[in-house]
């Protein structure tokens, strides 16, 4: 049974079962996989974000991924990554299967609460954009805030249960 | 209401490691440490298997006392 070290920011390797490492590594190796495409956009989004905030620079001139890679490679490149995060998904998904109830709470609690707040703040926002308050929420963001909002949880519940 | 524990105790009682209760009940030893000092609450099939194990009535294991 996995152990959580470092106030859950990593995983005690020597109390992990063959097939569970197996089960990590390959989770591990394929969510960054993913994340490179993922890594690009919100870098794009970053930089558009904070030239809106007034930051300087001409983005009149710059160049979105998509334009910089091409469409079809583009395409190709976003594709990968969804069927990277759905085999990272299934490897994690089998990890946790053969953890026990503890890191079980810890990962039910983090992921339930930082789906509903990500939904909370999805639905208000999409509220203020019918009212003409807001713009469009980028989707990157909305990807940003969850896994933020999932580290957060889980630092939390590792601290109150462990 | 809290829950409390005598885990520690029976534990010491038989002489055994947390690491070799963790494993004959099948969770981790952080999981064992965590029921002892009274942060994590365990699941009923577990708090069963340690009774079991113990051969105890499980509350005498565990036990409601009021207030947090």
């Amino acid at each position: 049974m996995v152990e959580l070290t470092h106030g859950g920011t990593w995983l005690k390797w020597s109390t992990l079962e063959r097939t569970d490492r197996n089960w990590a590594i390959l989770s591990f190796v394929t969510s960054f996989l993913a994340a490179l495409p993922i890594g690009l956009l919100s870098g794009e989004w970053g930089y558009r974000l904070g030239h809106r905030m007034g930051s300087g620079g001409a983005e009149a001139h710059h160049r979105s991924i998509q334009e910089i890679f091409g469409p079809q490679l583009f395409s190709t490149m976003m594709l990968g990554a969804a069927v990277l995060a759905a085999v990272s998904a299934f490897a994690w998904w089998r990890f946790s299967r053969n953890q026990d109830e503890m890191f079980n709470r810890i990962q039910n609690y983090a992921l339930a609460q930082a789906c509903c707040w990500t939904f909370a703040v999805a639905f208000v926002w999409c509220l203020l954009e019918l009212g003409g308050w807001v713009g469009p929420l980028p989707l990157v963001a909305l990807v940003i805030l969850g896994f933020a909002l999932l580290m957060g949880f889980w630092f939390y519940a590792v601290r109150r249960w462990l | 209401m809290a829950v409390t524990t005598q885990l520690l105790s029976l534990r010491n009682e038989r002489g055994w490691t947390q690491a070799q209760l963790a494993a004959e009940v099948g969770v981790s030893r952080q999981t064992i440490n965590s029921i002892e000092t009274g942060r994590f609450e365990p699941s009923l099939s577990l708090a069963l298997k340690l009774a079991k194990l113990f051969e105890l009535p499980v509350e005498t294991i565990f036990g409601l006392v009021e207030g947090r």
